[in-house]
């Protein structure tokens, strides 16, 4: 699976920062200001004569941080509200399922306008607003598989075994749908990372002197054709990490297939 | 043993489906799938309701294990409406009364190892230790003729007769009065229907069941039940011994029934 | 057709109540204060209070929510920016066009391409250049679209100066003639179009190529084939069939990506839609621009799933029946 080397490897380079990183990442030397990659300095450097390379391989932890912890965050509250509204069902559903509707209708970008650009930004609002606001998906496939569990024979029979609704859920109905949870959750992961470079990249996510990919896109900005560099590369680690999250979830979703499995 | 005590009865059932949910705009389409329906079962009897496909037996059936709510009627186990109870009152009254399901296949939840499926159905402060609860499990597992080495399997590495004998082994895991087996060998092969069918009447023999029968396969039904109720659309058209139904049947419906399995 | 219509029109109602509630109070109780950034903490507090009282802040949020609910239904006023005391109405009303021109636009070119990708790359099902188009197709859906746009301005707007690189209009504009004005439109939103349509093109075509395999898999086409029915006519009439009546709900469900997209294009372009003016009044804490912008958008979400979900009733007569 391509998905999953692709992953891996940007994984451990981001874990690996400090060992492979060629430069200390916020080591300024304006004499060495915008130039153009070469073999002291692979990638370029950015306006302050910072290695661009080295940038890079230190924003994937915070891209990277960013888009898994928001992923978790959507995922367990996704998990929570659909579970919630397919067990109970009733007006519960209804006003769980409309607020997702609502929530689904806004621009995602605009809500994200909204809560990040009215509060101080920094990583962590900007984590946690992703997180809070991306967990509808998982709500909606995740209560729409409950429906179909709930009527389902084993589940019936486990009702009739007078069974407490807390084991019904973690025993007949988590684990039946946990394999589409795991599918979406990673695909969430590269969504997350693409909407905290388009918050980062507007001025309103990461914060200098922290980088994520999207902040040094945001400088690549200054001169994107002179200093074409910065914002090639600095997209180019984007799409590839985000491809890596799409083919993992295209794959994982071929392997836990439902009706792979009889 | 109470001797002919009353254990399930069923008084004027009515049950209805809502095939489209209303709106504002459109009423709400109605299929009234069980339309007054009486009948009773004493403690250790069998009583089996023949009926063709959706004439309505697993309406009745979902309606007894508090799935589907009647429009009106009663069903009172043991003298008590289990329409008119509490959460809790009702989770103890459902462990008395445990379904069989027609399809093995969706009875059985595909995460879940046979052991773990049977052990849900014992209390969990029934066995104090984990080694007594194996043995209560595997005990079970003895009981409809399994044994040790499928404790660990999974429900799709089993046969179909396989996963019905561990449908009925949980189903008896919280030592149920009634059983209600909703068609259960339909969906099985005639050597392994045989049986099954010893089976059940040795299992109800040795642990003093009362079993609620559904069927459409009279053959069955006549080796296995003492009442039989004869169901119609919804309505049951004859209610009688086993003897009757099958040497002197009273309605035109139950004779084109025997008649149709060559029974007459 | 009719009734279904106004049914419809009336489910949007407590949609939209419930979008502007959420609206208001996500935007007022994120921490932030809007009289900030016209003082200077060391003015003291009596013209705070003033300022404060002048943009009605000083109100209970209920109350604020109440009167501010009232005036958009009642009066259509969103109240006046911050900034220049414009009415916002006026200012979203004035970004609105760029905006939906670029949407528009992005969606047909989007719709186009995707459709020749997807149903391309599910004709050849297997082969190479299946592959190559998947891989494409991919790589645009994993793309930030902010970045391709500053590609595209980079290489054919700066690098070749074939087409302009911001703004809707030329600076001579007012002086061509018609034809002049409408090619100046054209070429000023070429690449924002382009940019935002390759992106959707990507999400339509995986679509379509993943629905289209999967009804060429399916029991009755299986079954048409053995009957003999020749594979071109198979491919029109259940292939696509089957694949482009879902595409208008998907097209539906588009539509608030789209409006994300446009936001960030127009500020990579420099366009004066409703995206600029929206990160701008954020940026400058402007509540009533930004929640006249929010709730605008909104509505244009909904106004799109509306006619998303009635062009599906029409192309497919079956979900009228049903509620
Ligand atoms: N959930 C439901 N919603 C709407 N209609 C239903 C529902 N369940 C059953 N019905 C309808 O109620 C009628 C009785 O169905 P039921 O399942 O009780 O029949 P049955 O006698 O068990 O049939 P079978 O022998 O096929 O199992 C049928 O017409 C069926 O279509
Ligand atoms: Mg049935």
């Amino acid at each position: 699976m391509v998905g999953a080397v692709i992953v891996l490897i940007i994984f451990f380079s981001a874990l690996g920062a400090p060992i492979l990183a060629p430069y200390d990442v916020n080591a300024q030397n304006l004499t060495m200001s915008l130039q153009p990659p070469s073999t002291s300095h692979l990638l370029g450097t950015d306006v302050y004569g910072r290695d661009l390379l080295s940038r890079l391989i230190y924003g994937a932890r915070v891209s990277l941080g960013i888009g898994l912890s928001a992923a978790f965050i959507a995922t367990t509250v996704g998990v929570f509200v659909g579970v919630f509204a397919g067990f109970l069902g009733g007006w519960v559903d209804w006003l769980l399922m409309r607020i997702v509707d609502v929530l689904m209708g806004f621009p995602r970008l605009v809500v994200m306008l909204l809560a990040v650009g009215f509060g101080t930004p920094s990583i962590w609002l900007t984590l946690t607003v992703l997180g809070l606001l991306a967990w509808m998906e998982v709500a909606r496939i995740v209560r729409g598989e409950v429906m179909v569990i709930r009527e389902m024979l084993y589940l019936k029979a486990a009702q009739a075994l007078g069974l407490k609704r807390s084991r019904i859920i973690m025993g007949y109905i988590l684990p039946n749908v946990i394999g589409s949870v795991i599918v979406s959750t990673t695909l969430l992961i590269g969504t997350m990372i693409l909407v905290e470079a388009s918050l980062s990249f507007l001025g309103l996510g990461v914060q200098p002197p922290n980088a994520s990919w999207g902040t040094i896109l945001n400088q690549g900005r200054v001169d994107p054709v002179g200093a074409w560099w910065i914002s090639a590369f600095g997209g180019l680690m984007i799409i590839i990490t985000v491809v890596g999250f799409n083919l993992l979830g295209d794959g994982l979703r071929d392997l836990l297939d439902p009706r792979s499995l009889t | 043993m109470g001797h002919s005590q009353l254990l399930l009865s069923v008084e004027d059932l009515i049950i209805h489906y809502q095939s489209r949910k209303s709106t504002l705009f459109t009423k709400p389409e109605i299929v009234s799938a069980v339309r007054g329906v009486t009948f009773s079962i004493n403690s250790g009897e069998t009583l089996a309701i023949v009926g063709e496909s959706g004439c309505g037996k697993t309406s009745i059936v979902m309606s007894i294990l508090g799935f589907v709510k009647p429009v009106s009627g009663k069903i009172k186990y043991k003298g008590t409406d289990i329409w008119d109870v509490t959460r809790e009152e009702l989770r103890g009254i459902r462990r008395k009364i445990q379904p069989v399901f027609q399809d093995p296949h969706h009875s059985l939840n595909p995460r879940m190892t046979v052991g773990q499926a049977i052990e849900d159905g014992l209390w969990p402060h029934q066995y104090e230790d984990m080694i007594e609860k194996q043995n209560g499990v595997l005990e079970l597992l003895r009981a409809v003729r399994l044994g040790k080495e499928h404790l660990n399997t999974y429900p799709h590495q089993l046969s179909g007769g396989q996963k019905q004998r561990v449908c009925i082994a949980r189903a008896l895991a919280p030592n149920p009065e009634l059983l209600i087996l909703d068609e259960p060998l339909s969906s099985q092969d005639l050597s392994i229907q045989a049986t099954l069918v010893n089976l059940l009447l040795d299992l109800k023999q040795k642990k003093g069941l009362t079993y609620l029968f559904i069927s459409h396969d009279l053959r069955i039904v006549r080796s296995i039940a003492q009442q039989v109720a004869v169901m119609r659309d919804g309505i049951l058209v004859e209610v009688s011994d086993r003897d009757s139904i099958f040497n002197n049947p009273q309605h035109s419906y139950t004779e084109s029934l025997l008649k149709s399995s060559g029974l007459l | 057709m009719g009734a279904y219509t106004v049914r419809r029109l009336i489910g949007a109602i407590p949609i939209l109540f419930i979008g502007l509630t959420l609206t208001f109070f996500l935007v007022h109780l994120v921490p932030g204060d809007p009289t900030l950034r016209f003082l200077d903490p060391s003015m003291g507090s009596s013209l705070k209070e003033q300022i404060s009282e002048k943009f009605g802040l000083n109100e209970p949020l209920h109350i604020q929510y109440i009167s501010w609910m009232y005036r958009i239904v009642g009066h259509f006023d969103f109240g006046n920016s911050f900034n220049n005391g414009r009415p916002a109405s006026d200012i979203i009303l004035d970004a609105l066009p760029p905006t939906i021109l670029v949407m528009g636009f992005a969606l047909i070119c989007g719709l186009m391409f995707g459709m020749i990708g997807g149903i391309g790359a599910a004709i050849f099902h297997g082969t190479k250049f299946d592959l190559i188009i998947t891989t494409i197709m991919l790589f645009f859906y994993s793309m930030p679209v902010f970045w391709l746009g500053i590609m595209l301005l980079g290489f054919f707007a700066v690098n070749l100066n074939w087409l302009p690189a911001s703004q809707l209009t030329s600076v001579f504009h007012d002086q061509l003639n018609i034809l002049d004005r409408f090619t100046d439109y054209f070429r000023h939103l070429m690449l924002p179009v382009i940019t935002l349509g390759l992106v959707s093109a990507a999400t339509f075509g995986r679509y379509l190529r993943t629905s289209m395999i999967e009804a060429m898999n399916s029991g009755y086409v299986l079954a048409a084939r053995a009957r003999g029915i020749s594979e071109w006519k198979i491919l029109v009439n259940y292939g696509l069939r089957n694949a482009l009546i879902p595409l208008i709900t998907i097209v539906g469900m588009t539509i608030p990506a789209l409006f994300s997209g446009a936001v960030i294009i127009e500020v990579v372009f420099s366009l004066p839609g409703m995206g600029r003016i929206m990160v701008e009044a954020v940026l400058a804490r402007d509540y009533p621009v930004v929640l006249a912008a929010s709730t605008m958008a909104f509505v244009a979400v909904i106004i799109g799933n509306l006619l998303a979900d009635i062009g599906y009733a029409i192309a497919d007569p079956r979900v009228r029946l049903e509620s």
